[in-house]
């Protein structure tokens, strides 16, 4: 019997449902709703195969996007870090396009790992996946990098963690090495009624974890107060709705999966309930088809000091 | 009526993080607090459950430590 259940006098706040670990990757885990929740981290998103299918999605549209993998002018790096590499998608290609170059993807779990994204996949040798937790810090020596990547963990990352993030991601970047950062931003500046309370139920519920889901466009201004010289951010604003095109349906698809993915658990926190949701989910999609709205992604990017 | 005591938890792969809630232990549960590792994870990571009264938080207890809200 768990220590807990023993002494009556100590009563469980909000107890939380059981935990289950993944057989194949060892991940612990709670089902929310159907949904599956990594457990010791702040991050809102579930961690299941329709939410690799998501991420791998939307990998491919930025991809499409922004044109390309990067933005830096890294010229041939000779060891590159995507921090919260989460499906590995883009580590793998950035294997590609450095060849040369050693490549590490760090997240709390391995994508190779049985059932996940890349389970059985030939992996090129110049690739390796490594398990941490970078709220405990990168677990690498200074100057370990020439390019250090970080994208889309707006929901993973606490507010007050963003300085000392990017503290470690500029200790591991070697002189003269480029960090560079992706982020994209709720399009709250869309005040549809749906599409408004939506956000606000996203936003209620990041509150009650410490995150801040708008802190998107700042990422720039965290480079520069990290120290870093050339910094240069730049806006992508993608259309969003049917009424913007091939790129547009892909950016709501991915959108409203996103809020889909967020269902149980905002159920489960008492901000909503199942019928209120599906409601605002039906009228919000209503409400993108009847006006050209944007999606804005931001990339910054800046070099540490060479020596 | 008893105090109520809220869970956090953790996942952890450094050493160091977890030599510091070893050390810490004692004084956590004088604290009205209790601490338990579940066994280490393949990859390395452990889970740490914190559980603690209503009247602290871990970042009194475990400064730096990232524990989350169970």
């Amino acid at each position: 019997m768990p220590w807990f259940r023993r002494r009556q006098a100590a009563a469980i706040v909000d107890a939380p449902p059981a935990i289950e670990q993944d057989p194949g990757s060892g991940g612990f885990f709670r089902r929310i709703g159907g949904r599956r929740h990594r457990v010791g981290i702040p991050y809102v998103l579930p961690t299941d195969l329709a939410e690799i299918n998501r991420l791998d999605f939307q990998h491919y549209m930025l991809r499409f996007a922004l044109r390309g993998n990067f933005a830096a002018p890294a010229q041939g790096p000779s060891a590159i870090l995507d921090v919260g590499g989460g499906t590995g998608r883009w580590a793998l290609e950035l294997a590609s396009v450095f060849p040369q170059a050693q490549i590490i993807s760090l997240d709390l779990s391995d994508p190779t790992a049985p059932g996940s994204a890349l389970a059985g996949a030939v992996l090129p040798s110049n690739l390796r996946f490594q398990v941490a937790n970078l709220l405990e810090g990168l677990p690498y020596p200074d100057a370990s990098f020439d390019f250090v990547h970080q994208r889309l963990l707006v929901f993973a990352l606490p507010l007050e963690r963003w300085p000392d993030d990017v503290r470690e991601l500029v200790r591991v970047t070697r002189p003269g090495g480029w960090i560079e950062l992706v982020e994209g931003r709720p399009a709250v500046h869309v005040r549809t009624p749906a599409l408004t309370t939506l956000h606000q139920w996203v936003l209620d519920f990041c509150a009650r974890r410490n995150i801040d889901p708008l802190v998107g466009n700042q990422i720039g201004d965290y480079l520069r107060r990290g120290g870093l010289h050339h910094v240069t951010m730049r806006e992508i604003r993608l259309p969003l709705g049917r009424k913007g095109g091939h790129l547009g349906t892909m950016a709501e698809t991915d959108y409203f999966s996103g809020f889909a993915a967020l269902r149980p658990i905002l159920i489960s926190q008492g901000i909503t309930t199942g019928e209120a949701f599906d409601e605002m989910m039906r009228s919000a999609r209503k409400e993108l088809d009847t006006g050209r709205y944007e999606w804005s992604f931001y990339i910054a990017y800046g070099q540490r000091t060479a020596m | 009526m008893g105090m109520g005591v809220r869970l956090y938890e953790a996942i952890l792969s450094r050493p160091e993080s977890i030599a510091r809630i070893r050390a810490a232990q004692r004084d956590i549960e004088r604290l009205g607090g209790r601490v338990s590792f579940a066994p280490p994870a393949p990859g390395g990571l452990i889970l740490v459950t914190l559980a603690l009264p209503e009247t602290l938080t871990p970042a009194q207890v475990l400064p730096g430590i990232p524990f989350a809200p169970a």
